[in-house]
């Protein structure tokens, strides 16, 4: 479960989140919704602990931010999958050795690479493992970011704009396998601002409005 | 882990920049002075060794030198640790070897034998020079009825002064190459870090830790170092059996120095990037 109560984050300009609170349990599909500058990629970053919170807490699982030594950061990121919005994969790796790039912690060398192939299987990029992410679509660029999220088999799947710059066929897709996800028992926290490409999935809406949220 | 460090640093070391190959080179050349400088003092060493055998101190008695006093001293420089032989030449041996040495009897010339009587001693030859000239030399001059000792000091002593000169040059020359060596190997994987902002973010953020973001760079130096090392040993080697074989000099080391350098060219290329890796891998 992932817990947030009263989280507040402030930059050196201003702008941040205030008070913010929310709950995802295991299978819940949420959006973070909102215009540019709301707070959701902030939000998202706090999640991840890219950011530490100015004031509130965060409880993932068995950890809490509050009471969280540094060295149980990675162990939190472990139960994270983060799909950026611009997607970060490595140009000059393969979409296989992204993937597996990803599976850091898997101490055998040879499982981390059957675990990539797995998981480029559920998102159908088998034929694609040894193209260069430059040779990809922008639909299996983000296929290829998501598999890269879920090679650990996280609790919580993270996604800043996952369909924004995609036509909305492609879009359908990745909305439909994100959606696979929360099925198989992940929770997925999308930020986006096309809430409407995801209706069909009947989504938990947290809208974002000036560093706040509000449950829809 | 090991492994996902040394292959991710092995794909760094591939693509060797400007500056990387910059490093690579002031490496060998730090590591070849280096082991230039071994195998010299190596050399120098064995050829003090050879000095030592065949150089003598000549101690002479005086005309009023008795027995006692001369098997006294025979006695006493004979037990000397430094001391490998001490031959004592009477009065008439030493004409007998004027007379050999420069066709004519002594006796008839002077009508009495003017040579006086003494011990030829040579040291051991696993002994530091100065110390051993300088020592023997002393304990044959407190020996009763020792009138003068005689020995090439002088030269020795140019000699010692010339090893320390050229001591202190290479260690200056070895410390200056061993400290822009260093300072390149943290340049090098510095920009090897950043250009790889990307790649320690994705390690970060999928849960590794700082050790497994920083690993892949300190294999990198660990690379640089093996690397130098090999080149550098390979050349030292080739230098020093040149050495042996075409000037007939006698040393020991050989591969010794080959592994001793590979494994400084390790440790001071793992610990520079280790440095690096450490002030500019910051947590995400």
């Amino acid at each position: 479960m992932l817990k947030l109560l009263n989280v507040s984050f402030h930059y050196p300009g201003g702008a941040g989140v205030n008070g913010i609170s929310l709950e995802l349990r295991p299978s819940d599909f949420a959006l973070l919704v909102g215009r540019t500058g709301a707070g959701k990629t902030t939000l998202l970053k706090l999640i991840s602990l890219e950011l530490t919170p100015d004031a509130g807490d965060l409880t993932l699982e068995k950890f809490r931010t509050s009471s969280m030594k540094d060295a149980h950061k990675p162990l939190w990121r472990r139960r994270l999958g983060i799909v950026h919005q611009n997607l970060q994969l490595l140009e000059d790796r393969s979409v296989l050795e992204n993937v597996r790039l990803a599976a850091i912690c898997e101490p055998n060398l040879n499982h981390a690479k059957a675990r990539a192939l797995k998981v480029l299987s559920r998102v159908h990029l088998s034929h694609k493992i040894h193209s260069y992410p430059p040779q990809l679509s922008t639909g299996e660029q983000q296929r290829a970011a998501i598999a890269r999220a879920l090679v650990n088999e996280p609790f919580l799947l993270l996604a800043d704009e996952p369909v924004s710059n995609l036509d909305a066929l492609t879009s359908a897709g990745i909305i439909d396998l994100l959606h696979h996800c929360s099925q198989s028992g992940m929770a997925v926290l999308v930020a986006t601002h096309q809430p409407e490409r995801f209706e069909s999935v009947k989504p938990i809406v947290y809208k974002m409005d000036d560093g706040r949220v509000f449950r829809q | 882990m090991i492994g996902f460090a040394l292959k991710e640093g092995w794909l760094s070391f591939r693509n060797l920049g400007l500056l990387g190959l910059l490093t690579l080179l002031t490496l060998i050349i730090t590591l070849t002075l280096f082991g230039l400088t071994i195998t010299g003092y190596a050399i120098l060493q064995e050829w003090n060794r050879g000095l030592l055998g065949r150089f003598e101190i000549e101690a002479f008695f005086k005309d009023a030198a008795d027995t006692t006093q001369i098997e006294t001293a025979l006695t006493t420089i004979r037990r000397h640790p430094y001391v490998k032989t001490a031959r004592f030449i009477s009065r008439n041996e030493a004409a007998k070897r004027f007379n050999a040495e420069f066709g004519m009897d002594i006796l008839d010339v002077l009508q009495y034998n003017p040579l006086p009587a003494s011990i030829v001693v040579t040291l051991a030859t696993d002994t530091y020079p100065q110390i051993a000239w300088q020592s023997v030399a002393n304990a044959l001059k407190d020996c009763p009825g020792i009138d003068e000792v005689i020995y090439e000091g002088e030269l020795l002593s140019q000699l010692q002064n010339l090893y320390q000169d050229i001591g202190q040059k290479s260690a200056l020359a070895v410390g200056t190459t061993l400290l822009i060596s260093i300072v390149l190997s943290v340049l090098t994987v510095m920009g090897a870090i950043k250009s790889r902002m990307e790649f320690i973010r994705v390690i970060l953020l999928s849960g590794g830790t700082r050790w497994m973001a920083r690993g892949p760079f300190t294999a990198l130096g660990f690379y640089y170092g093996l690397f130098s090392g090999l080149v550098a040993g390979a050349i030292t080697y080739a230098v020093f059996k040149f050495l042996i074989y075409g000037w007939g000099i006698q040393a020991k080391p050989g591969l010794l120095i080959l592994g001793g350098l590979i494994a400084a060219g390790i440790l001071i290329g793992a610990l520079s990037a280790s440095f690096a890796a450490g002030r500019w891998i910051k947590e995400v």
